[in-house]
């Protein structure tokens, strides 16, 4: 099981490098396991990153347990939006293995440019 | 069971027998023994041949057993689960329960209670006397049956401390009782009609517990939003709490019934 | 205690300590489980709670009890408060066969002192009969020494009667509070 955290780990820091250079207004990027360890980070964002980390994975564990009470699916995406900014999730599947991605962002960020960016990332994650 | 007989049951052993069973359910039994030895009035001693008071049988069949000349007074059959039979209560099924096992025990010794005692065994010498803690020295849940200990009249009661685990044992009232004194100072009417558990036993186990020092006795006027008692350490300042008001019983009380927790004596 | 409707008793303690399986042994409906799978050897199992577990008990009249259940690893801590915030009262299991059962309740002990005072809470002890070290009664002491009275009981979450006995706790300590 750690092994996994140890494979996925340069992966998850190149995607976290690179979901944060591309996204504009992006804060920081947090790569983490479903189970809420931290695995990469990208750019100065604010707090500790491991917390954010448990938080998002509770965050997208919920989230899971909502779709399935509703029937609809698992879930691919979730959205905090707050006054001064916001959270933006995607849950991803990366090689067999459940990651949550969260996005740290300006209120000005553009919803479908996150999206596209991080299903970018989830699909280049599968390829290497 | 009446002092006496207390007396002559803790001199006399009774001995189990255990045939056709995995080494994982003979640690278990063993372990069992080790911890409800404080419950069990009797000594039990497992042995392997010779007579016997208990065959725990983990087959069908049992064999011969070497020396036994009488049938066993108790034979407990482990079955597994899907196997047991509601018409044999002396079953026990697998995974091996302690409560389960205990009860067992202690319906034998009830048996062997009610029958006329043998001569005495030779008891084995007495350990030297160890110095042991004032919980511990009351810790026996035969404590009760020593001699009465006057409770100061018109007293609260409170404790200062959850009890030793043994003073819980013996009695299935009793984790409720001590529940309720945990919360705030009760004199044993205000316990009996709390618990809905009689007064007699209320009063029983109060002695038990100031035997065991870990009360605190207050007067009768404190009232019961009185703060925690202090043993010389920091003590932690709950909330006080009163009398509760009917109305609000109400939603507990549905709690209860849909849990099944509903307290009858 | 907040309004009536908004009962809830919360089951915490560290992973494998059985909350999940104690909700599942009272609640009415199936619980609601955010398992999801464990990335931590230390843990020895193979899924793990990072949400929370939800059960309810029907009341009638509209009105249930719910159960919620905590995750139990420490970086989890900030869900502990939020999920027992107006809890009528707190459940807190340990598992006898970790390394220093009672440093794991301290744990708890430290990240609930503030609600303690106000909130019901009852302490079950797991595998005591393989593990029957620390004893049932060093956990009392353990209490004792920082003040507080709570029950504390040697518990299998696998037997609902076992779970239904922590749960009387509460609510006995919790009618004395109303």
């Amino acid at each position: 099981m750690f092994s996994l955290r140890s494979s996925l780990s340069e992966q998850s820091h190149n995607a976290a490098r690179a979901l944060f250079a591309e996204i504009d207004g992006a804060r920081s990027v947090v790569v983490a396991t479903a189970d809420g360890f931290e695995l990469a980070q990208a750019g100065p964002g604010h707090g500790d990153a491991s917390r954010l980390a448990a938080m998002v994975s509770s965050f997208a564990a919920l989230g899971d347990a909502a779709s399935r009470e509703s029937n609809i699916g698992t879930p691919r995406c979730l959205v905090i939006e707050s006054t001064d900014g916001r959270l933006l999730v995607r849950c991803m599947q990366v090689r067999g293995q459940s990651l949550v991605v969260v996005v740290l962002a300006d209120k000005k960020v553009l919803l479908g440019l996150v999206w596209h960016q991080l299903a970018l990332a989830e699909k280049l994650m599968n390829a290497e | 069971m009446s002092s006496s007989s207390t007396v002559a049951a803790h001199q006399r052993q009774l001995k189990l027998l255990v045939q056709s069973m995995s080494d994982k359910d003979i640690a278990k039994v063993e372990a069992f023994l080790r911890i409800g030895r404080e419950r069990l009035h009797f000594d039990w001693k497992i042995v392997d041949h010779g007579e016997l008071d208990v065959l725990m049988l983990g087959a069908d069949e049992a064999h011969t057993v070497r020396g036994m000349l009488d049938e066993p007074m108790a034979t407990l059959r482990v079955v597994d689960s899907h196997a047991s039979r509601p018409e044999t209560p002396s079953n026990l099924v697998r995974p091996l329960q302690y409560e389960d096992f205990i009860d067992s025990l202690s319906d034998v010794e009830r048996k062997v209670a009610d029958k006329p005692s043998p001569a005495p065994t030779p008891a084995p010498a007495p350990a030297p006397p160890e110095p042991k803690r004032r919980a511990d020295a009351a810790s026996s849940p035969d404590a009760a049956c020593a001699p009465a200990v006057a409770l100061p009249s018109n007293a609260k009661f409170r404790l200062r401390r959850w009890p030793p685990t043994a003073l819980l044992h013996g009695h299935r009232y009793r984790l409720r009782l001590a529940s309720f004194l945990s919360a705030c100072h009760l004199d044993v009417d205000e316990l009996a009609r709390l618990s809905n558990v009689s007064r007699d036993e209320c009063e029983a186990f109060v002695v038990v517990l100031m035997k065991a020092d870990v009360l605190d006795v207050a007067a009768a006027h404190t009232r019961a939003g009185s703060p925690a008692p202090s043993s010389g350490a920091i003590v932690a300042n709950r909330k006080p709490v009163g009398p509760p008001p009917a109305a609000d019983h109400g939603v507990l009380a549905k709690i209860r019934r849909s849990l099944g927790l509903t307290w009858g004596r | 205690m907040g309004p009536l409707s908004h009962l809830k008793i919360v089951f915490t303690g560290t992973a494998g300590s059985g909350k999940t399986t104690a909700i599942a042994a009272l609640s009415d409906t199936p619980p609601v489980v955010t398992d999801v799978r464990n990335t931590d050897a230390s843990l020895g199992k193979e899924h793990t709670t990072v949400g929370l577990d939800f059960g309810q008990v029907d009341l009638g009249d509209g009105q249930s009890v719910r159960l919620f259940g905590t995750p139990g690893q420490l970086r989890f801590e900030f869900m502990w408060r939020i999920i027992a915030t107006d809890a009528l009262g707190l459940v807190i299991l340990v598992d006898n066969s970790r390394p220093d059962p009672l440093d794991d309740l301290s744990i708890y002990l430290d990240a609930y002192k503030d609600l303690l005072p106000t909130m019901s809470c009852a302490i079950g002890v797991g595998r005591t009969l393989e593990c029957p070290q620390p004893a049932v009664d060093d956990f009392c002491e353990m209490l004792a020494a920082r003040g507080l009275v709570l029950p504390v009981l040697p518990v299998d979450v696998r037997r609902r009667d076992d779970v239904l006995m922590l749960v009387d706790a509460v609510l006995v300590q919790a009618e004395m509070r109303l």
